[in-house]
């Protein structure tokens, strides 16, 4: 697959410093991203601590094909798909679940989000994922396309299906 | 950005709500870089190393010169403990560098990727589409064309080898080993000499496995005394022999010399090693169990996750399951992701003959290629009779023949289980659902199984010489 850079710079080697500026600058966008695969928020922080752990250690094989920051993001979806431990159908169940019981105050009871927040996390893993990247992250489809190893067009067309499934919940009438 | 776009922005900024993660500053760099450092035992000799000599740097005058003496007492200490406890070549040799993030080596052809794409497509429990195979290694023997491929999985924590040997009308294996496993030795063999290919002017046997970085040359010894070298490629190597030709040792080298034993079971050792002598853990029950039931399964309760939707059913061959549940004990020391497939089957005509009455209780392992294997079925009503409140079955599914996965069930008696290898180690297993799982070098047998009720009281102990 052919790289594109996220900023316009290219690194072609991960070293610490490099490492570190992205895990400082994207610190909460790594957290967000984490927190809507796992589910849990202090599981979230201890993916991202735990991805730059990797990263740092497995840097040597960064070879520079890719932007660093895309790499870095494979590796925090990776490990937290991996902390949530479940293939697809069991993801989509376990978030449910896990969404579904949070009575907690960090989840506004308002009914519209109650709705958005059920209707999120039944949709499928990568639909959710190209959500959570293009939304949480701000990436371009580009650079999703690169993290979850897709083609742009399906990040488009998992996008526009992802928008399909929430235009009702969303008030889809006045959506173009 | 659309009025669709910037709706959904709302919407999902709404759910991200207040749980300070969004806004919080990065946490200490250092902490990352501490975990980076950690070895699979938690110590962190750099760590240590660097707070002792802190002290040693900040001591001053008389007082100063007694914690000087105390801190190079500790240094000394712990230049040992590097040593010995964390074996000197643990900390040399256990990197697999180039198997960081993905395989190394040459992108294997095309024709290579579909072929293992098209099996692994058919695996409810599949490595995922992106995955991509990379040639490690290749040897060529009597005109037959030999070619290691290797592939990472789960974020890179499992390294898998997949065997494809041309020219021969053969099937292909493959075998996975977690990167913790990996580092707890130098060298690791997955497969040795127990798969043959036959091929022109006779049949060859086949082993391979990894080697830490580091390890220049495997260098096997056979049974008719003849040695045989074969360099490490990308941290792996293949070794390719007579099938008359057993093999009697294996060794790692080095390029300075240093070498490493590598523990192996060879197929003529199985079912000769069923001696129980260095098995640690208790012998003797001290309770007697009388719970006997599951009882989210007796309940039909939805624990775990649902059988994938459309994938075929397990029938353990002896009538149709009627409730299928899958669940994934937690991975603990060298265990796989590992699935297993528990519900209930009503015995068919077949079963029936068999002489099984009423709805069965089955379980089985379900591994990356979606083949169940091990578990077995018993009674609902009675399948944990009393003084036996933990079935277990065991088996090789991960592809390599030195690598036994054990599965097993416990009644709502159970609080832990704890598994004590022939080599003097103690694993406690975690509980999911009442199940466990855990893989062992078959160099680790026999184990004891041992589970303990919610006071700590033995309730459950045997021995179990492996799969052989």
């Amino acid at each position: 697959m052919r790289c594109t850079s996220f900023d316009g710079r290219q690194v072609d080697r991960a070293d610490l410093g490099a490492i570190e500026r992205v895990y400082r600058s994207r610190y909460g966008q790594f957290c967000r991203v984490s927190l809507m695969i796992v589910g849990d928020p202090s599981s979230a922080a201890d993916v991202v601590q735990e991805a730059f752990a990797r990263a740092v250690r497995g840097r040597a094989s960064f070879r520079g094909d890719c932007p660093l920051e895309a790499w870095l993001w494979r590796i925090v979806v990776n490990v937290a798909r991996e902390t949530a431990r479940a293939p697809r159908w069991e993801q989509e169940q376990v978030n449910v679940e896990v969404l579904e019981a949070s009575g907690e105050p960090d989840w506004r009871p308002d009914a519209r989000n109650e709705a958005v927040r059920r209707h999120v996390a039944r949709l499928p893993e990568r639909q959710r994922l190209v959500l959570f990247l293009r939304y949480y992250a701000d990436l371009e489809y580009e650079s999703i396309a690169e993290i979850l190893d897709i083609r742009v067009g399906t990040v488009g067309a998992t996008l526009n299906r992802a928008h399909a499934s929430l235009r009702d919940v969303l008030g889809g009438a006045s959506v173009s | 950005m659309s009025r669709r776009d910037e709706m959904l922005l709302e919407g999902l900024e709404e759910l991200a709500v207040e749980t300070g993660l969004g806004s919080m500053p990065a946490p200490d760099w250092e902490d990352v870089l501490a975990r980076s450092r950690l070895g699979s035992n938690g110590f962190d000799a750099t760590q240590a190393r660097r707070v002792v000599l802190r002290e040693w740097r900040g001591a001053r005058g008389p007082a100063g010169r007694i914690r000087r003496s105390v801190v190079l007492v500790v240094l000394i200490g712990l230049l040992l403990i590097t040593v010995f406890a964390t074996p000197l070549g643990g900390a040399i040799y256990d990197r697999f560098e180039s198997w960081l993030g993905t395989a190394p080596g040459e992108l294997a052809p095309k024709a290579e990727q579909d072929a293992f794409r098209r099996v692994n497509g058919l695996a409810p429990f599949a490595f995922p589409p992106s995955t991509v195979l990379h040639e490690v290694s290749s040897t060529s023997v009597g005109g037959v064309a030999y070619r290691l491929l290797g592939f990472t999985a789960d974020a890179g924590e499992r390294f898998c080898l997949r065997l494809v040997v041309e020219g021969a009308a053969t099937p292909i294996v493959f075998a996975c080993s977690r990167r913790q496993t990996l580092e707890r030795g130098p060298v690791v063999a997955l497969e040795v000499g127990e798969y043959t290919v036959d091929v022109p002017g006779g049949a060859h046997r086949i082993s391979f496995g990894f080697a830490a970085d580091g390890i220049v040359n495997i260098e096997a010894e056979l049974s008719d005394g003849s040695i045989k070298r074969t360099p490490v490629e990308h941290n792996t190597f293949l070794l390719i022999t007579r099938r008359e030709e057993r093999l009697a040792a294996l060794t790692g080298e080095t390029a300075r010399g240093r070498r490493f034993a590598v523990r192996f079971v060879a197929p003529a050792e199985v079912g000769q090693t069923e001696s129980s002598a260095g098995v640690g853990g208790p012998t003797r029950t001290e309770r007697v169990s009388g719970v006997g039931r599951i009882g989210w399964i007796d309940r039909r309760v939805n624990n775990g996750a649902a059988y994938p939707v459309g994938a075929q059913k397990p029938s353990w061959g002896i009538g149709e399951a009627t409730w299928l549940r899958v669940v994934r004990p937690p991975a603990a020391l060298s265990t796989e992701p590992i699935a297993i497939v528990v519900g209930t089957v009503e015995p068919t005509l077949l079963g029936v003959i068999g002489r099984l009455k009423g709805t069965q209780l089955c379980y089985a392992l379900v591994n990356t290629a979606g083949v169940p294997g091990g578990g077995g079925c018993s009674p609902l009503d009675d399948g944990f009779r009393a003084g036996t409140p933990l079935v277990f079955s065991s088996s090789m599914e991960t592809g390599s023949a030195q690598i036994e996965t054990l599965i097993g069930l416990v009644d709502d008696d159970v609080a832990s289980v704890r598994i004590y290898t022939a080599d003097g180690a103690m694993l406690s297993l975690g509980l999911t659902h009442n199940m466990f799982a855990v893989q062992l070098g078959r160099a680790s047998f026999p184990i004891r199984v041992v589970a303990h009720d919610v006071q700590g009281r033995v309730v459950y102990t045997k021995l179990n010489p492996g799969a052989g």
